[in-house]
């Protein structure tokens, strides 16, 4: 349909029925010749409604689409321009986003916050009924737990506002599209753009009014939760990062793809002489862009690592990292980075590019020195710190 | 019971009678399987033996099933530890003071089903 408008084409209009041209070719001739039996069809049979083809100065059309169906389906068929056109005309005229079915958080972003998160996050307050949340208990315990910037607040307060909403809808009833009917006969293609996109309008606005009278009727029943769950959703879309209990993500701005990370916090790991080396808090993370490998963010410095120095691969052994980025795969490879940093060390085997205690005559490129604490240390004393490689 | 961690307080183990919550958690994972045991049921036994019965268990609900299969999953060539080490001491050894949001204490022990990676 989108070709058809945007073509060079010549059309016939007639009935409300749009004809293309029909190509020449021989086996087509002669079955126009055979169906037809007159050279104008439309002045033989008086209204062209029921008829496939019409020919118009010698040149065959066909019967493709009715205007109406074409305005009625141009949604479904073409639904990204479509929408591109209702935003427009949203932000024309109404300014910002009005339901909060129409915030939607892209396929990764939704895949990150209410198939990934949930995994890591430790709501404690619901320890005696084990249950995976849906989308809509998460969603609330976001909204717990994050305070919502003053702007996503104001326009939370905008969407749940009915006075407004009548405003605007008594606005949208003053407003008017008018469109000529398109004119029966030969047009170009570009005739029919011109006549299509304010008629689809129209259509948008008659729709939007509608929409909008639903929305009041609903809005008195519509708790201040639902509008802050909205607003996060908002504020998610736009952001696209957040951070809750040590898991977080963000969007590149470039790729608009995600960084995704689960922090470790600190840590503390033994020699082979069981000395204790503290480790500071690192962010293990992976990209949805490309195999998901788990590195570390932050400049930092492990036997598993091979410098001291920010993004740097974990080093695993018997790990196949996932091709393609799902929700699986990256819990996968999340818990696989984070397991290796806290107990993959065997301080009896030493094993890494390096080992925790310095060897004799070694040149060391990563030293850990500066990492050695006592067992008396308070974090370690307290529990604070786990010494996590106590098994080996 | 509605939990609330209460970090830092070490156990007074001088014989306050108060149910043992167990959780084995697997891998990295936020929540683990949960099993409250209650006073004089666990204080002989060793915490391997108090995670062996709740991994043995049949009646577990859907959900945890799922969490269950999580566990055996990283178990396939891993291990349960808690407080970074083996758990076959006795349970209260490994357990912390934790409070639920009513006030009730209670003691706490989290072990984490773990396949240690292999890097270098």
């Amino acid at each position: 349909m989108q070709q058809l408008l945007d073509s060079d084409l010549e059309l016939v209009v007639a009935d409300n029925f749009l004809f293309a041209p029909l190509w020449f070719d021989p086996s087509i001739a002669a079955e126009i010749q055979a169906a037809a039996g007159s050279k104008s069809q439309r002045a033989a049979r008086g209204s062209p409604g029921g008829e496939t083809l019409l020919t118009v100065n010698g040149q065959p059309f066909i019967k493709t689409l009715s205007l109406d169906s074409l305005l009625e389906h141009f949604e479904n068929l073409h639904p990204d321009a479509y929408h591109r056109l209702r935003k427009a005309f949203l932000e024309k005229h109404l300014g910002f986003t009005l339901n909060r079915d129409e915030i939607s958080l892209d396929q990764k972003l939704s895949t990150i916050v209410f198939h990934i998160m949930p995994h890591f996050i430790r709501r404690a307050d619901r320890i005696r009924e084990r249950k995976k949340p849906d989308d809509e208990e998460f969603l609330n315990f976001i909204c717990a737990k994050i305070a919502l910037p003053g702007k996503y607040k104001r326009r939370i307060r905008r969407m749940s506002d009915p006075e407004l909403s009548r405003k605007l809808l008594a606005y949208l009833d003053k407003l008017a599209v008018t469109v000529e009917p398109l004119k029966e006969g030969r047009i170009a293609a570009a005739d029919l753009r011109h006549w299509f996109y304010p008629a689809l309008t129209g259509q948008i606005l008659q729709q939007e009014k509608e929409r909008l009278q639903k929305k009041l009727a609903q809005d008195e029943q519509l708790s201040y939760q639902h509008w802050l769950k909205a607003g996060v959703l908002l504020y998610l879309a736009e952001k696209g990062a957040l951070e809750i209990e040590g898991f977080g993500f963000w969007r590149m701005s470039t790729t608009g793809e995600y960084v995704i990370y689960k922090r470790t916090g600190a840590f503390a790991l033994k020699d082979f002489y069981g000395r204790l080396y503290l480790f500071p808090d690192c962010r293990v993370a992976i990209s949805t862009a490309g195999r998901l490998k788990p590195v570390v963010l932050e400049r930092y410095k492990h036997p598993f690592l091979h410098r001291y120095a920010p993004r740097q691969k974990i080093c695993l052994r018997h790990f196949n990292a996932p091709q393609t980025f799902t929700a699986a795969g990256a819990i996968t490879a999340l818990e696989e980075g984070v397991n290796a940093l806290f107990y993959g060390y065997n301080c009896r085997r030493r094993n890494g590019y390096h080992s925790l205690d310095r060897l004799p005559q070694e040149a060391r490129l990563v030293d850990f020195e500066d990492y050695r604490i006592t067992p008396e240390h308070p974090k370690i004393a307290t529990g604070q710190v786990e010494v996590k490689n106590a098994y080996a | 019971m509605e939990i609330q961690e209460k970090k830092g307080e070490q156990p007074d183990r001088s014989a306050q009678l108060l149910p043992l919550v167990v959780e084995i958690i697997p891998g990295q994972a936020g929540e683990g399987l949960i099993e409250v045991y209650e006073p004089g049921s666990y204080e002989d036994k060793s915490l391997q033996e108090l995670c062996s019965r709740m991994l043995a268990k049949k009646d577990w609900s859907i959900e945890d099933l799922q969490v269950l299969e999580d566990i055996q999953r990283q178990l396939d060539g891993g291990k349960l530890l808690a407080r970074g080490g083996e758990i076959g001491g006795a349970a209260p050894k490994y357990a912390s003071l934790e409070e639920t949001s009513a006030g009730e204490k209670y003691w706490y022990i989290a072990v984490r089903a773990i396949k240690p990676q292999e890097g270098g």
